[in-house]
């Protein structure tokens, strides 16, 4: 862990964690968060208990309350969003090469194996603590978890600051965030995240693949967009938001302003786009 | 001395049963009707007490559908104000 006077960064979940403000006893108390919600919903960890509801796909498993409560708030993502943020397309990241911690992959030469629609959000079966995934199911919860973690982790600050999970942020206080693609913007209250096709990518028989499946056809997703950000009320409501936007493609703008949500979108060639509730609020980007 | 006190002819004990049967009868019809009169007054007269037959106590599954799609909520943002102390970037 390297610290400054005001920041402290970390690794976990794959990523560098940057929390501002906050004493030693609650920066203790972030790390050990996101430790323990790492050793239950990686998927990459074989002792986690996301993997051992995986193994048991088909069958009843009890699981773990704060798993229960992760996976009701998943399938409450994926009905918020039409299922375009699903969280049965873990066996198409398998499938395609994103098997193991982003940064062992390397590429392959070999084609990554078929791929077929996801099994579905609804068919998953909770009931209580009693949960049943369909056979063949990978269950990936990385859509919500780290998010959700992030808001968990900023709620333990005492006093304003940030809590940043590679990029995903939540704020308390108003903090100035730098953008994708320059320019910056307030985060007065909320969460802001960034989502795109670039960075978790590998290629497999010589094409690149990256990790925002389409659950319709579990192949990677075709966007316009190279990278949105959205700003949510808590960073899981802007995690969520960015995702389904890149997924919803053209009409992801749109899909943000009905929620009144505001969204900044890079195009394929570098252009920077944001939609009404954006303007309203941060207004039209500086540097298109 | 001991006195030898009359058999009591059957028939007036099957008349004294009879009596007593259907004062049990009016007794329990009593009860019976003051405890509807009763209901009655206190479902009108009590704001506790519905007067019309209760349904489940459940939102309309329209208002459900409606919560469901805007339980995403926007953050509020601002132009910034200062050079950025933090950076959203593709996680």
């Amino acid at each position: 862990m390297s610290a400054t006077a005001t920041e402290t960064r970390f690794r976990a979940m794959g990523c560098e964690i940057v929390v501002a403000g906050g004493g030693r006893p609650e920066l203790r108390a972030i790390r050990t968060l996101f430790a323990e919600r790492d050793r239950v919903f990686s998927r990459f960890r074989p002792d986690s208990e996301l993997n051992s509801v995986n193994r048991a796909a088909g069958s009843p498993t009890l699981v773990s309350r704060r798993f229960a409560e992760t996976v009701r708030c998943a399938l409450a993502v994926a009905e918020q969003t039409a299922g375009l943020v699903d969280p049965t397309v873990g066996a198409s990241l398998v499938a395609l090469g994103y098997g193991g911690d982003f940064a062992d992959l390397g590429d392959d030469a070999a084609p990554p194996a078929p791929v077929g629609p996801a099994p579905g959000w609804r068919r998953i079966e909770l009931s209580g603590r009693l949960l049943r995934i369909p056979p063949g199911c990978v269950l990936d919860l990385n859509g919500v978890v780290k998010s959700a973690t992030v808001d968990e982790a900023v709620a333990l600050l005492p006093g304003s600051g940030f809590v940043s999970a590679g990029g995903d942020l939540a704020v308390r206080g108003g903090t100035d965030v730098a953008l994708p693609a320059g320019g910056a913007v307030r985060v007065v209250r909320g969460g802001i995240a960034t989502t795109g096709t670039e960075r978790r990518r590998w290629r497999r028989g010589g094409a690149w693949y990256h990790h925002l499946i389409d659950p319709a056809t579990g192949l990677p997703a075709r966007s316009p967009w190279r990278e949105v950000t959205a700003s949510g009320a808590a960073c899981l409501d802007a995690d969520v938001a960015a995702r389904a936007a890149l997924l919803a493609g053209a009409a992801g703008p749109g899909w943000l302003d009905q929620r009144g949500m505001p969204g900044r979108f890079v195009g394929e060639d570098g252009h920077v786009t944001v939609n009404r509730t954006w303007t309203a609020m941060a207004g039209a980007p500086a540097c298109i | 001395m001991s006195i030898e006190l009359p058999e009591p002819a059957p028939q007036r004990i099957a008349a004294a049963r009879r009596r007593a049967h259907t004062a049990k009868l009016g007794l329990a019809a009593a009860g019976l009707a003051f405890f509807g009169l009763g209901m009655t007054l206190v479902k009108a007269n009590v704001s506790g007490h519905s007067r019309r037959p209760l349904r489940p106590l459940d939102a309309p599954s329209r208002f459900r559908a409606i919560v469901r799609q805007d339980a995403l909520a926007g953050g509020l943002l601002a132009p910034a104000q200062a050079d950025p102390g933090a950076t959203t970037s593709q996680s």
